[in-house]
């Protein structure tokens, strides 16, 4: 089944909470840091008919070759499982076909619609969620090893199996906006999350 | 419905009192806790919900003796919220021979039927605003992400409202302002906070709850009321704080305990008078200052007359509302407390 629905209900009562603040440092995860240089290596990708769940920034994903050899609308897009089919990772910017509602105030992509991402190499800066338990690594050199939580998409602790091709630059705990997913339709921010800045390499 | 008018007997001769003994009911404070104390007759007749947006932003900054070019950049995130809406309708039909029996009664009977009508609407409009209309998190008690207190033991261990110290139970409101407006960055702003419970536990700070004397100096000890010693005291901060009531409330929480609302209908944007302001981003544009709202289609019902075969008529009476809709939860505080 292909991802193919976000939560909506059309008669739900929600509000905006979490609009106070001290201050407004802190990162979203799933965003590039606007760069000139980089900016150009900003890719689009469909998601593929393949996947079950939607698309959101932040998330680590594969890219696959059209099945056609061409598609003007870029590669196939899905979510990587393990390190070895991990090629880049999905961004929100400039993604203003991600789709949203007030239950799923996340932008979210369904199968056949466009993933804005950036591949490993790019030298691109994100934020990603990481596990807080990583601010042990504060202090340390920027290419400690690190992998990739596929469930919960953050970088975790390394896995003694592949390590993550990025240099953490700061891990953030405070303002940070990460993604709930609700397993099934509904993706929700989280305003308690962490978040590290990281350059892709 | 029926109107109920029968003949009647009396002794003659004998003399009539031109007034009639009207039913009186509890006019609800609920509006005051509404932004701009009324409802926001904004929607059209056939908007099925409302929705909100909303415009978060999350800043980075780079600083060294002297320029590089690795930037961070700002990001703004929008996002919407929403709430349903809910047409409420009634209906009275009555002929000729219904207004000359009500006539008997001196009694208008197309204005009683209309007023009825406007009161069965309204009553609904005021149960949707603190209640809801039955689904989760409509109605300013059910506003997911609200604050929700159980009234603590005083000193002495009491734990209802009427047995309760009255200097204490000052303190202890005032205390909740304090705790509202520091969440809202409030701190130093005058506001308006409006405290909505049932009668008798304005009764309780009122009138019997006068502050008593203490050891020390205390905010009108011996002759201010708990009510009137937390007006005066947020006074001096600029704040506004009115006590409404509404006995829906009584008795409506857990354990037959009675609901206390005290919340902050208008938001005020932070401001600073330095050149250096840390909200400036507020300053962007004119937002929502209502953090609990209740929208409608218009400020009375619409009537609709129609006649019908035989003399009668038909009257509809119709108002399309939304649930109260605390679209700021942090500024509203839910107390629970037994009488």
């Amino acid at each position: 089944m292909s991802a193919n629905s976000i939560a909506f209900n059309p008669f739900a009562t929600t509000v905006a909470a979490g609009l106070f603040l001290t201050t407004a440092a802190g990162l979203v995860a799933g965003t590039f840091f606007d760069d000139p240089a980089k900016r150009f290596a900003l890719s689009g990708g469909v998601l593929a008919a393949s996947e079950t769940l939607p698309m959101w920034g932040g998330v680590a994903i594969g890219e696959y070759i059209p099945a056609s050899g061409n598609d003007p609308r870029g590669s196939q897009i899905k979510r990587a499982t393990t390190e070895a089919n991990l090629t880049g990772f999905s961004v929100f910017n400039q993604n203003g076909a991600a789709i949203s509602s007030p239950q799923s105030p996340v932008p979210q992509t369904l199968s056949g619609g466009q993933v804005n991402f950036f591949r490993l190499g790019s030298g691109a800066k994100l934020a990603l969620a990481i596990d807080p338990a990583l601010v042990s690594d504060d202090g340390g050199l920027i290419t400690q090893q690190v992998s990739w939580d596929f469930t919960n998409q953050r970088i975790v602790a390394y896995d003694t199996v592949a390590a993550l091709p990025i240099k953490i630059l700061s891990i953030q705990t405070a303002q940070v906006m990460t993604v709930a997913f609700d397993g099934t339709n509904a993706a929700t921010w989280t305003r308690s999350g962490n978040a590290a800045a990281i350059v892709i390499i | 419905m029926a109107n109920v008018f029968p003949a009647y007997v009396q002794a003659h001769p004998s003399f009539m009192m031109p007034e009639v003994v009207l039913q009186y009911q509890q006019a609800s404070g609920f509006a005051e806790s509404l932004a701009g104390r009324e409802v926001l007759p904004r929607l059209g007749e056939g908007d099925l919900a409302v929705y909100g947006k909303a415009l978060e932003l999350r800043t980075q900054v780079a600083g060294g003796q002297v320029a590089y070019n690795a930037l961070p950049s700002v990001t703004l995130v929008a996002h919407q919220f929403s709430t349903p809406t809910y047409l409420w309708r009634v209906r009275a039909e009555y002929d000729h021979h219904d207004m000359s029996q009500a006539a008997q009664w001196g009694v208008a009977l197309a204005e009683a039927q209309r007023m009825g009508m406007r009161q069965a609407i309204f009553q609904q409009v005021r149960t949707a605003a603190l209640f809801g209309s039955g689904a989760t998190g409509e109605g300013l008690l059910n506003t997911a992400g609200a604050t929700t207190v159980n009234l603590p033991a005083d000193s002495n261990g009491n734990t209802t409202i009427s047995t309760y110290d009255n200097g204490q139970m000052a303190l202890f409101l005032l205390s909740q302002i304090a705790a509202l407006k520091v969440r809202t960055n409030l701190m130093g702003m005058g506001v308006r906070i409006n405290i909505l419970t049932s009668q008798q536990i304005d009764a309780a700070w009122d009138y019997q709850g006068v502050v008593q004397l203490t050891q020390f100096q205390r905010n009108g000890a011996g002759v201010e009321t708990t009510a009137g010693m937390v007006a005066d005291i947020a006074k001096r901060q600029g704040d506004e704080v009115t006590f409404t009531v509404d006995d829906t409330l009584k008795g409506a929480a857990s354990g037959g305990a009675d609901y206390i609302i005290i919340n902050m209908p208008e938001v005020k944007k932070p401001a600073s008078q330095n050149r250096i302001n840390t909200n400036i981003f507020a300053d962007l544009q004119p937002s929502l200052t209502g953090a609990a709202v209740q929208l409608c289609d218009m400020v009375a019902p619409k009537e609709i007359q129609c006649p019908l075969p035989g003399g009668a008529s038909d009257v509809l009476a119709e108002l399309r509302s939304t649930s109260g809709w605390g679209i700021r939860p942090e500024t509203i505080t839910i107390i629970t407390a037994t009488y």
